[in-house]
């Protein structure tokens, strides 16, 4: 593993992320959260944080990695896209890894924004007592949650880039987290069944919630290593 | 090292081949060797192989001795710079360098770098900000910076860069006395800087030219282009009268009113002194003269050319081998009958088969009739494939000012 050649992918991919496409995707998901948000405290107070919520991790957050994964590869193939560094000698998969590691951590950021922000909104003017957590508590959780699903939706998109001329597999990858990460056997691997049964949902396999958050950073670190080996030279 | 190289580019329309090689096989020592041809000739295939951005789909390509698409070693002693910029998103400029040197873990600093071709205010540039010349002249710095270069690989070097010309074929010429130097290029004027050129066409090396003045269009076509202030139509009508002029055109469509007589011929000395005796004789006023280089079409079909003749050639040595072969099995055959009716039980047919003169082989390769001899050769003397006069600008008519011999 050449550290130079991660820190240069980290580099490129953050240089690419520093274009006003990065801020309209916070802007546009914060808003829908929002929206999000209001409209299910309207619908009922009652269980309006966990809908929320439910929607912010189910659409908003990999529909925004997505956006953050095809920015950071310059709308490439992960392999392509680190061309542009592996070109004076750094090895590409490092360089892959790098750039997936700042998307994630771009997306990460992105994920506990937008998370909070449909929590505070969907609490806003509850009566304290109804709240199932203690707002503290509900806001560590849901952080926590958060980060998990930021890294784990841009490893398994990065990885989904790694297809496709133009990285095009990020789409399908995205497609079958959506159709598939129910409470399946496929959503023990995919983000969306572990992200789900981590905000209260259906247990894919009927696994215990530990284990799940367990199981998708390890699947997002497999990710990691899988697309950084479709990568190497 | 390229052996029998299968590669595509992707740079045509949503990542489709623009161009391919098709058996490209190429082997190259310390030096500078232009390669002349288009995208479509496989150029940009070519640089892509060689750069390590691409492995071939079969064949094998090797940099000092290693794949530079899968050797990182390799690619440390690699300088290229293509057709269009790639440098790393980066902040700045400076920033963008570091990511390249950091790969070779070296000391010198970015502005070093851009200062060795005198570029040192970019530094502090976006690389999103630089036109395509600056970009291109960036990778051309972090190229020649290149530690312990092996090889270095430049596609148009002389067009769409933020240098001089005769800069940047200093540095090359400088890299060539210790590194294996490439140019692509698809101007023949460009290639003829060099003193070796290799013609890339359809996919393949197929010519190969080397001296002073390298001959990339027909072997005995040379041309001169003038241009000239006043009494270009007497010096136009002087010139015409002479036999080493093959061809002559006079156009008044230069800029500044400057008239442009084109020569054409065999001997290049020999047409030099016609125009420096008639410009004398006229008192033309001569503003400059140069050596045309040949254009595109030109070196295209002599290249087509050699190509068939080569080919013909391998098809007529193919057959007089086969005849040869099958005149000696008939000898072998009549020798053995000769034998068994010596020994009174030979078939009387092996004697009527073969006579006498069948039992002398012929041994020098007969060309078949179907072929032309004018074709097996480029010979002195023999007659050339018509070729497309060059002609940089059409000739404009309509105002008397053109005349043709």
């Amino acid at each position: 593993m050449s550290t130079a050649a991660v820190l240069a992918g980290l580099k490129m991919a953050l240089a690419r992320l520093k274009v006003a496409r990065t801020l309209v995707t916070f802007v546009v998901a914060v808003a829908a959260v929002l929206v999000i948000a209001v409209v299910e405290r309207a619908a009922s107070s009652a269980g309006a944080a966990d809908r929320s919520l439910a929607a912010v991790f189910r659409f908003i957050v990999p529909l925004s990695v997505i956006v953050l994964i095809g920015t950071a590869t310059g709308g490439l193939n992960l392999r392509e896209a680190a061309w542009p560094a592996s070109r004076f000698g750094h090895p590409r998969s490092n360089v892959a890894l790098g750039i997936v590691l700042a998307s994630a951590a771009v997306g990460v950021v992105l994920s506990v924004v937008v998370a909070l922000a449909a929590l505070l909104a969907s609490r806003a003017g509850a009566e304290a007592g109804r709240a199932a957590l203690p707002l503290a508590t509900d806001l560590l959780t849901t952080a926590w949650i958060a980060v998990l699903a930021g890294g784990a939706y841009a490893a398994w998109l990065g990885f989904g880039a790694t297809f496709g001329k133009k990285g095009g597999g990020r789409l399908w990858f995205l497609a079958v987290d959506f159709f598939l990460g129910g409470a399946g056997t496929a959503g023990l691997v995919l983000p969306r069944g572990g992200i789900t049964h981590l905000i209260g949902g259906e247990a894919p396999f009927g696994l215990s919630q530990a284990a799940s958050s367990a199981i998708v950073p390890a699947v997002a670190i497999v990710c990691l290593v899988l697309g950084s080996l479709r990568c190497r030279d | 090292m390229l052996s029998g190289v299968v590669a595509r580019d992707r740079s045509g329309a949503r990542g489709a081949p623009r161009g391919s090689l098709t058996g490209a096989s190429l082997s190259l020592g310390v030096g500078v060797v232009a390669i002349l041809g288009a995208p479509e000739d496989g150029s940009i295939a070519l640089f892509d192989v060689l750069s390590g951005h691409r492995r071939p789909e079969r064949g094998e390509v090797r940099v000092a001795g290693k794949d530079p698409a899968r050797d990182v070693e390799a690619r440390r002693r690699i300088g290229a710079v293509g057709l269009s910029a790639a440098l790393p998103a980066a902040a700045t400029v400076a920033q963008a360098i570091e990511i390249a040197r950091s790969a070779h873990g070296s000391s010198s600093s970015p502005q070093a770098v851009l200062d060795t071709i005198g570029l040192g205010a970019l530094g502090r540039r976006k690389p999103a900000s630089l036109t395509s010349a600056e970009a291109r002249a960036v990778e051309l710095a972090i190229a020649l910076a290149t530690e312990s270069p092996a090889l270095l690989v430049v596609h148009e070097p002389f067009s769409d860069m933020a240098r001089s010309s005769d800069e940047t074929l200093a540095s090359l010429e400088a890299i060539g006395k210790s590194a294996a130097v490439v140019v692509l290029t698809s101007s023949p004027a460009d290639a003829r800087r060099f003193e070796r050129v290799l013609v890339l066409a359809r996919g393949f090396v197929a010519r190969e030219s080397t001296g002073a003045h390298p001959v990339l269009g027909a072997p005995a076509a040379c041309h001169l282009v003038a241009w000239i202030a006043s009494g270009a139509r007497e010096l136009a009508a002087a010139l015409a009268g002479r036999a080493e002029v093959a061809s002559l055109i006079l156009s008044a469509d230069a800029p500044g009113g400057l008239a442009v007589v084109r020569l054409a011929g065999t001997d290049m000395d020999a047409l030099a002194s016609a125009f420096a005796e008639a410009a004398a004789t006229t008192g033309a006023d001569v503003e400059a003269l140069r050596e045309m280089a040949p254009v595109t079409p030109e070196v295209t079909a002599m290249t087509e050319w050699e190509v068939r003749a080569r080919q013909l050639t391998a098809m007529h040595v193919a057959a007089s081998d086969a005849r040869l072969r099958a005149e000696l099995a008939a000898a072998d055959a009549a020798a053995r009958a000769a034998a068994y009716a010596g020994r009174g039980y030979a078939p009387a047919q092996h004697q009527a088969q073969t006579g006498p003169a069948d039992l002398a082989p012929a041994w020098g390769p007969a060309a078949p009739a179907e072929l032309s001899p004018g074709v097996l050769a480029p010979a002195e003397g023999a007659e050339q494939p018509a070729v497309e006069q060059p002609t940089a600008e059409p000739p404009r008519g309509g105002d008397g000012s053109e005349g043709q011999k």
